[in-house]
């Protein structure tokens, strides 16, 4: 849905007329670019044309393969130019181009089971070792892009060995005193 | 590379029971991160490519974690303090207070952010209050407008030629299959979507009500009856939750359904363990056994019927909030 034109009149705040809410727009030079510079201009006879598109004007080559890619075809990312091919198929350098949508949270699952396991708590016996391999094992795992630190792995680690630790106390005791009734 | 970018946190955070949301300023995008708990979603906004910012005020009534924080450390505070002389005047007080904030803040504090490029215009959940609004905006202005510059002279002219966003027009093929193929949010028959919501309200109103009789008004009724309403109140929940998955019914009363549920939960769990708990230290103490009493005492049995009465409004909010908007919509159509 495009912003109404009501909404930018003042180039500030405004009154919606429908609900009568009052809004704030900012709007940045982009919104009258975009549209110019998105249309490929048609290749003239001697010209470099597009790899996809003959017709249009090459406007940059790909930095992996070098393809000449027309302005619809570019794509840029990190100050470099590369060809939709090279993006899809993550070529070369063209993986650091980072258009990954989504990601696992490793970290996550390794803190949050154990815990979440304590509700019905005998299933902890399961959780807590699991837990710690489980840390252990996607260690090198990426986290998010936004989080810089390991913390929940070594926080799964720490409670998933206490419970495991407890568990092995906790079953020693019973199997001590167990023995213990029985010699009396 | 994609971790070696270095994020600063923008301000403003949803966080949600199973869903959370921020935004982040890279070198050249702002990264929108929704996340799933175990499992997050990313999109990026590139500087060159963002045309508007656009802040409509708007009521938002989310429960946040941190809230439901609040809401637990009272609960804990009302354990505590309740039997002191001033302790019911002091915690009905901050409730009160608590609870106007919260609305207040909800119902004219809040607003919805909404990001806007040339083929998208998505809302940014983690922006939903005013003043997170107004400090976001001051924090990604400077660097979109460092990469974009300044105006062109008569760019209103342009704007009002093509507008700002993606455009609104489908092309003829996409009208078609839109046409061919309804959204699952278009509206279901009224009486299909409606089924569930009028048990589960039916179901939670009797519940209350025996609650209630059985609390005020000393009339016994057996646990058994009492222990079948609530399977009546859970089989009518997944009853609505199943409407929703055939799309006869929309996403609030699915939410409803998923409230009632965990709330009777919880509040089972919570009072399976306290009984036993108090029976386990009482034994301990007395050094006999103690027998359960499973009825919870009148606090389980006054929170037990207040969650469900709550329950039952919230559902008869729901249906007459639905009611006036079908017949606002007929009005409309009808002229």
């Amino acid at each position: 849905m495009p912003l109404p034109d009501r909404m930018l009149e003042s180039g500030g705040a405004g009154t919606c007329t429908l609900c009568g809410a009052s809004n704030q727009v900012r709007v940045f030079p982009a919104a009258v670019r975009t549209l110019a510079a998105a249309r490929p201009e048609t290749a003239l006879v001697g010209e470099a044309a597009c790899f996809d598109h003959p017709t249009k004007r090459a406007v940059a080559a790909c930095r992996y393969c070098g393809r000449f890619v027309c302005q619809l075809c570019s794509v840029e990312a990190g100050g470099e130019i590369w060809c939709p091919s090279c993006v899809v198929s993550r070529a070369g350098n063209a993986r650091e181009a980072n258009f990954e949508a989504g990601r696992l949270l490793y970290d996550s699952i390794a803190l949050t089971v154990p815990l979440l396991s304590l509700i019905v708590w005998p299933f902890t016996i399961v959780t807590a070792p699991g837990a710690v391999v489980f840390s252990i094992l996607k260690w090198r795992a990426p986290l998010s892009p936004v989080r810089r630190f390991r913390w929940r792995f070594v926080a799964a680690i720490l409670i998933g060995a206490s419970m495991t630790a407890g568990w092995v106390v906790g079953l020693v005791y019973l199997i001590a005193r167990g023995s213990a009734t029985r010699g009396a | 590379m994609p971790d070696r970018i270095r994020y600063r946190k923008l301000p403003g955070r949803r966080r949600g029971f199973l869903r959370g949301s921020s935004v982040w300023l890279g070198p050249d995008h702002l990264l929108l991160v929704k996340s799933y708990r175990f499992r997050e979603e990313y999109k990026r906004y590139h500087f060159k490519d963002i045309q508007a910012i656009a802040i409509a005020h708007q009521p938002r009534f989310h429960f946040s974690t941190r809230a439901a924080g609040i809401l637990i450390l009272w609960f804990i505070a009302f354990a505590v303090l309740r039997l002191l002389p001033w302790g019911q005047l002091v915690l009905w007080t901050s409730a009160a207070a608590l609870a106007a904030v919260w609305l207040y803040v909800s119902a004219y504090r809040s607003c919805i952010c909404r990001i806007y490029t040339a083929v998208s215009a998505d809302e940014l959940p983690s922006v939903y209050r005013t003043w997170t609004a107004a400090r976001f905006l001051r924090a990604v202005e400077p660097p979109i407008t460092e990469v974009q510059g300044e105006f062109a002279p008569g760019w209103t002219e342009a704007i009002e030629s093509h507008g700002v966003g993606p455009r609104a027009e489908l092309p003829p093929s996409a009208a078609e299959s839109a046409a061919a193929f309804p959204s699952t949010d278009s509206p279901a028959p009224a009486a299909a979507s409606r089924a569930g919501q009028f048990v589960l309200l039916a179901a939670l109103s009797l519940d209350a009500i025996a609650r209630g009789v059985v609390l005020y008004f000393s009339i016994s009724i057996r646990p058994l009856y009492l222990n079948f309403l609530s399977v009546l109140v859970i089989a009518a929940a997944i009853f609505a939750l199943v409407q929703y998955q055939q799309h006869k019914a929309s996403r609030l009363p699915r939410l409803w359904a998923i409230v009632t549920l965990i709330s009777l939960g919880a509040i089972g769990y919570v009072r399976i363990v306290a009984i036993n708990s108090a029976a386990a230290i009482r034994a301990s103490a007395t050094r006999q056994s103690v027998e359960l009493d499973y009825s919870g005492g009148a606090l389980g049995s006054e929170i037990e019927m207040g969650t469900t009465l709550l329950l039952s409004l919230i559902g008869l909010g729901l249906l007459a909030g639905r009611d006036s908007a079908d017949s606002a919509r007929t009005i409309v159509s009808g002229t």
